[in-house]
């Protein structure tokens, strides 16, 4: 799976789970509307989609901010 | 067949009627809550009282009574048209902290009727004024409440036009039995698993509840303030894992506290609540509780203004949601709707086996987000619950316009007011000091 794709996965999940909003590959995800009950959902897409369990990465900002760091970082651990 | 049409009640609607029923039972007052909007100026309660008159005919669900269908499913019966309003009161304070007081009374005050369910209360401080909504939990969740004010200030500003009033329905929940049986099985199981070995800590429930009411400690912080709490939230919790975050901090102050005033025990036990409404929640999701809870269980000995127990509280919370516990409850409390709610009170008790539990917890950050009401300009939003008689007291957190505010709610005689001063201080510096 390319990063390109991991991307587009993402901002379809993230669109659902922000009830159709439209996300942009480069907004933080707390500017786009994401709380905790929503990441954690995200989260668990993830851990479903990717077989990616990051709740035990320790979720640091610098690796979730956007979509596009959020998809390298997961493009990264699969390869 | 006449269950066509009708607005059942879901299972944790159930559970709230029953909450409701407990409550009044044993205080004379149900189990309602409040939302308190904060203006930069008083609204013209006159002209206010009219528009609120013209809204609430708009939605006759607001005088339901609820009753039981011939398939023993309880639902919500309501008038054809709504012809009476809702209370509205205007009082005057000569300070925040008397404001404040009034409206916690407000939330402490049984509605005249069974139909009744709201009250609208406005209280001047000076130029200044605290708004509020009381409202049955049975009625309307905190994110239900806080969208049905921000519907009012569209509907005061011309920008909501309903053509006809709003006349709410949802199904029976009267089939696919097994899979809520399942559900019901998985919930037993965890129940299980939760009270295995466990021994609750906990304040004590006074023996004589008659008119006692619930008091109130809240804290607003100002948007410099809650922006450092967010960033040691992300810090230590995770990258938006403010739930966790307030609730593990909740934790360490309220042990730091009451300590010695908790029932002895080795675990804090504590239901969360949780939002499930659909991710585009319209007026079918104004009314009536879409929530759910997940109980969640810490050592004693684990809880410490410590990262590590920080990052424990992100992934205890993460493997509850995950395990889909709260979306599990909901389905299997549509199986108590058939049990009387005398009986009720008895068969949760039996199925949570827990002993208690500590304190309630939840975290609101999706609801009122206009930054006016009715003309005023909104700075600050605080919930005041009553909180289920066990365990009489909650912490509250909610986020408006980036500020956070905690609200404090205990049972009179739980804990004495010199106690709950201490703790919302003691809550206060653990969120200011920084984490190690």
């Amino acid at each position: 799976m390319t990063k390109a794709e991991i991307e587009q996965i993402l901002v379809k999940e993230i669109g659902i789970i922000l009830g159709g909003v439209q996300v942009g590959e480069d907004k933080p995800l707390h500017e786009l509307g994401l709380d905790s009950m929503g990441f954690v959902e995200l989260l668990v897409f993830i851990e479903k989609k990717f077989n990616l369990k990051l709740v035990d990465s320790g979720l640091a900002r610098d690796n979730f901010k956007t979509v596009r760091i959020l998809a390298s970082s997961i493009f990264e651990k699969l390869r | 067949m006449r269950t066509k049409g009708l607005c059942y009640l879901n299972g944790i609607d159930w559970v709230f009627y029953t909450l409701d029923h407990l409550s009044k039972k044993a205080t004379g007052c149900g189990n309602a809550s409040q939302v308190i909007l904060s203006l930069d100026r008083p609204l013209d309660i006159d002209q206010v009282g009219v528009r609120l008159s013209a809204f609430v005919r708009l939605f006759p669900v607001v005088h339901s009574k609820c009753k039981r269908d011939w398939n023993l499913a309880p639902f919500w019966s309501y008038p054809e048209h709504s012809t009476s309003d809702i209370p509205v009161i205007s009082k005057i304070a000569v300070s925040d902290d008397e404001a404040l007081s009034v409206l916690h009374n407000c939330v402490n005050q049984p509605f005249a009727q069974e139909c009744d369910h709201l009250r609208f209360v406005q209280v001047t401080v000076g130029a200044r004024a605290f708004v509020s909504l009381v409202f049955d939990h049975r009625l309307l969740d905190a994110r239900g409440a806080q969208n049905f004010l921000q519907l009012f200030h569209q509907f005061y500003s011309g920008k909501f036009i309903l053509p006809e009033p709003f006349r709410p329905i949802r199904p029976s929940h009267l089939s696919l039995w097994k899979e809520k049986f399942l559900a019901g099985q998985r919930v037993n199981r965890r129940f299980l698993d939760l009270s295995h070995d466990c021994q609750s800590q906990h304040l004590s429930i006074p023996d004589e509840l008659k008119a006692r009411k619930f008091l109130f400690r809240t804290v607003s912080f100002d948007r410099l303030q809650s922006d450092r709490i967010t960033e040691q939230a992300y810090d230590t919790a995770g990258y938006l894992m403010m739930a966790p975050y307030f609730l593990a901090v909740s934790m360490v102050a309220f042990q730091a506290v009451f300590g010695k005033s908790l029932s002895k025990g080795n675990s804090f036990v504590i239901p969360v609540n949780t939002d499930i409404r659909s991710r585009n929640p319209g007026l079918q999701e104004l009314f009536f509780n879409h929530l759910s809870f997940f109980f969640l269980r810490f050592s004693s000995e684990a809880v410490q203004p410590s990262r590590e127990f920080i990052k424990q509280v992100s992934r205890v919370m993460y493997e509850a949601m995950s395990g889909g516990f709260a979306q599990d409850l909901a389905q299997a409390s549509l199986l108590l709707r058939a049990v009387p709610k005398m009986f009720l009170d008895t068969v949760q008790r039996a199925l949570m086996r827990l002993k208690g539990l500590s304190f309630s917890f939840s975290y609101v950050n999706k609801g009122y987000d206009a930054l006016e009401f009715c003309g005023a300009q909104v700075t600050g939003v605080i919930h005041t619950p009553r909180v289920a008689i066990t365990p009489g007291v909650g912490i509250f957190f909610t986020q408006f316009n980036g500020n956070i505010s905690i609200t404090f709610a205990f049972l009179e005689g739980i804990l004495s007011e010199q106690d709950a001063d201490s703790f919302i201080g003691r809550l206060q510096s653990v969120l200011s000091d920084e984490i190690v």
